[in-house]
């Protein structure tokens, strides 16, 4: 699994990234499980969102560059 | 002030906890579900940066005369305690013991051993690689400088036996360095009619390096530049991850010393903003015990 990662594109190592820092965040935010694993699924689809969001202005920006 | 809702037993020795090992500290206070959270995330996150690099990211390279700057990543990993003082040791080691290749020994050494053996017999050179075992000794040699000698019993590749006698002046890679393995140079001597004749050498020798002589030891200027010029863009991901990993750590510390920032979660599962839940209101709502408590 790691060597899979490691040959990946490195984009893909954006997802274990997000997905532990929105759950260690947001553990440190809240107690109860539920509203841990919660709130973590929001983050990490917002960061990936946002990030997404940033990806989409540089290649509107570097078109026929 | 509101009661805790978990039992956070010493805050301050679960913080301690929480800062040298990840998920320990919550282990302590009985919050498992933390402690899993934690340890699993942050110790990924930094073994796989670690993994990345072959274990040469993390190092402590500061000390007098070093510029500051190159503290500055360090500051972010170290936010994993444990790790983190092993690196200011291990920076102080080799700030006292220098890179100095080893060519006395105090005690008698012998270990495993993998390399090349190259030996010039007649018109044809013999190369080949060899695994075995090596004896080094501590001896006086002829000038009355203390010198190292040893021998090695192995196999070659195609299964026949090596047993070879290494010369005077057998020399060890420095004794801390960030590798696991420390290299072995030496001759080979045979003899032949009472005279001893150096016939060959070892090639791409080592044996293995203890893992308190290797872990988080700090690479000199040459070494950094090979293992950016070996990694490329993987040594920067490897220093964001286990950058990330150190400054995740502050915030589980924190939790440990003062518990969860916004509450208990008990205010309404519809509440979709963070700010919500740090009303007074949230906090003070009906005491519930979640997590551990005693």
């Amino acid at each position: 699994m790691l060597t899979l990662l490691a040959q990946a594109n490195i984009t893909w190592h954006l997802l274990p990234l997000a997905a532990a820092i929105s759950l260690v965040y947001n553990a440190s935010r809240y107690e109860a499980p539920s509203r841990i694993l919660q709130r973590a699924g929001k983050h990490f689809v917002m960061i990936l969102f946002i990030l997404a969001m940033i990806l989409g202005v540089l290649i509107a920006l570097s078109y026929q560059l | 002030m509101q009661e805790p809702q978990v039992n956070l037993k010493d805050p301050l020795i679960a913080s301690v906890l929480a800062f040298l090992v990840p998920g320990l500290g919550h282990l302590y206070q009985g919050r498992l579900f933390k402690a899993v959270i934690y340890s699993v995330c942050i110790w990924s996150l930094f073994g796989y940066g670690m993994s990345l690099s072959g274990g040469k990211i993390f190092q402590y390279r500061g000390g007098p005369g070093k510029p500051r700057t190159e503290l500055l990543s360090f500051v972010a990993q170290c936010g994993l305690g444990g790790p983190g003082l092993v690196a200011i040791i291990q920076g102080r080691r080799y700030r006292r013991l220098g890179e100095q290749v080893t060519t006395s020994l105090n005690e008698p050494i012998s270990s495993s051993f993998e390399g090349s053996i190259e030996l010039q017999q007649g018109e044809e050179d013999l190369d080949e690689v060899v695994t075995g075992t090596i004896e080094l000794f501590p001896q006086v040699g002829q000038f009355g400088d203390p010198t190292i000698v040893g021998r090695i019993i192995g196999t070659f590749e195609n299964g026949q036996t090596a047993d070879y006698t290494l010369a005077e002046g057998t020399r060890l890679g420095p004794l801390l360095r960030n590798s696991p393995r420390r290299a072995v140079e030496a001759d080979i001597v045979t003899k032949e009619g009472g005279n001893t004749i150096r016939s060959g050498r070892l090639k791409d020798a080592s044996i293995p390096r203890s893992f308190w002589n290797w872990f988080a030891v700090p690479l000199s200027n040459f070494e950094e530049q090979e293992l950016h010029r070996e990694l490329g863009k993987y040594h920067e991901l490897a220093l964001v991850f286990t950058m990330i990993a150190g400054l995740l750590n502050v915030l589980a510390v924190w939790d440990a010393f003062d518990g969860p920032a916004y509450g208990y979660g008990l205010d309404s599962e519809s509440d979709d903003d963070d700010t919500d839940s740090q009303q007074p209101s949230a906090r003070s709502a009906e005491p519930e015990t979640v997590g551990a408590s005693t």
